[in-house]
């Protein structure tokens, strides 16, 4: 959560999620995020994908403001922004957050 | 789905409004994703008299509607083609079983474009007509593969965009094609859904997807827009990007396989949209 709060402080929200024994239970959350409705984002993602378990899914989706959503079978981390934020930026925050998790 | 003569859809005998005529092309597009890679005739019956849609290899080759009263050589003979030349094909054509068109094109009568749109625009109609005829079901007859192939046969899914067009008020799209001419591997589309079912209706990317990819997006699309209530959503996964921007009722599609496409996909911007409030709730502590 740190990395998030340092790369992107301007985020309004954000949550890390790892899935043990069934559910999903988040482990560092900041500010407001809708953790329910990112996972179910990515589990209809997840659904349209050619192969599904193959490996990290990334979302990002605009209404307003920004989610930028990561997972997999085991974790997620989500990012609520600002509208014109740097969605690049974003996307490297999180993606070197699921790596700090699984290593 | 595919047995002979099965029937794929039973549809409401009512009037046609906007949602019975997405029902219709709907089961239309479901019938042409049955015969897939294969052949086959689509059977379209109406409370006024059956219409038949020849199918081959996901291409629409030939549709016809007795009851429409404008035969082929009508419409030839408005596209400039002379009576007696007609006559003369249409006698050869006869007696050696051979396509109109084909003879038409042998004897430099007619061009193969002039052809291919007479055959589009003839197809397009007859089935349009039968649309708004209420159709009652729609079966499926397989054929063997190749049976109905044609160079001037047309892909389905722009034919039942086009159809979709003439029948149906159409948003405009939210990107024109020239948005995304140098995106070469992208698929994209608009689609018109209600909660039973989401049709491709304005073809916007240059490749085109068969009937079981399109309808698959547009399916996955619905609920993607329904979760999100309606903005932009982008995926990636590996090496595949897909996109799904609008409302859950009419938004528009992408799907590419390079950087550069969800690159694209999470640039765009579609303004002229309003969004629904945003719902933020505290849902910090999940267990």
């Amino acid at each position: 959560m740190h990395r998030i709060t340092d790369l992107l402080p301007d985020a309004l929200g954000a949550a890390v999620m790892v899935h043990r024994d069934g559910a999903w239970t988040s482990v560092a959350t900041r500010g407001y995020v809708e953790v329910y409705w990112a996972l179910g984002l990515l589990d209809l993602g997840q659904r349209a994908s050619d192969a599904p378990d193959a490996g990290d899914l990334e979302a990002v989706v605009e209404r307003g403001d920004v989610h930028v959503v990561i997972g997999n079978g085991s974790c997620a981390v989500v990012a609520r922004l600002p509208p014109g934020s740097n969605i690049g930026l974003a996307l490297g925050c999180l993606r070197e957050v699921m790596r700090s998790i699984a290593s | 789905m595919t047995t002979d003569g099965q029937e794929l859809a039973a549809l409401p005998l009512t009037a046609p409004g906007a949602d019975e005529t997405m029902v219709a092309i709907g089961a239309l597009l479901d019938a042409v994703r049955a015969i897939g890679a294969g052949a086959g005739l689509v059977l379209v019956r109406s409370t006024e008299g059956s219409g038949l849609m020849f199918v081959d290899a996901g291409h629409i080759c030939w549709a016809a509607v007795p009851q429409t009263k404008r035969f082929l050589v009508d419409r030839l003979a408005a596209a400039g083609l002379d009576r007696e030349a007609l006559d003369e094909a249409l006698a050869r054509s006869r007696t050696s079983g051979r396509p109109l068109g084909a003879v038409l094109v042998e004897r430099g009568d007619v061009s193969p474009d002039v052809l291919a749109q007479v055959l589009h625009e003839h197809s397009l109609e007859s089935m349009a007509h039968q649309i708004a005829t209420t159709i009652s079901a729609v079966e499926v007859l397989p054929r063997t593969p190749g049976a109905f192939a044609s160079p001037l046969s047309f892909p389905a899914v722009p034919f039942f965009a086009d159809l979709a067009e003439r029948l149906l008020e159409i948003p405009r799209p939210l990107y024109p094609p020239s948005a995304i001419a140098d995106l070469a591997d992208l698929t994209a589309f608009g689609v018109l859904a209600t909660d039973d079912v989401a049709i491709p209706v304005r073809m916007v990317g240059q490749r085109v997807p068969s009937v079981a990819e399109a309808l698959e997006l547009a399916t996955t699309g619905r609920a993607i827009m329904t979760h999100v209530g309606g903005g932009t959503a982008s995926f990636r996964e590996r090496r595949r990007a897909w996109s799904v921007a609008g409302t859950p009722d009419f938004f528009m599609v992408a799907e590419g396989t390079t950087a550069a496409s969800f690159a694209w996909m999470v640039s765009k911007q579609v303004p002229a949209l309003s969004w629904p409030d945003t719902d933020v709730v505290d849902e910090g502590e999940i267990a």
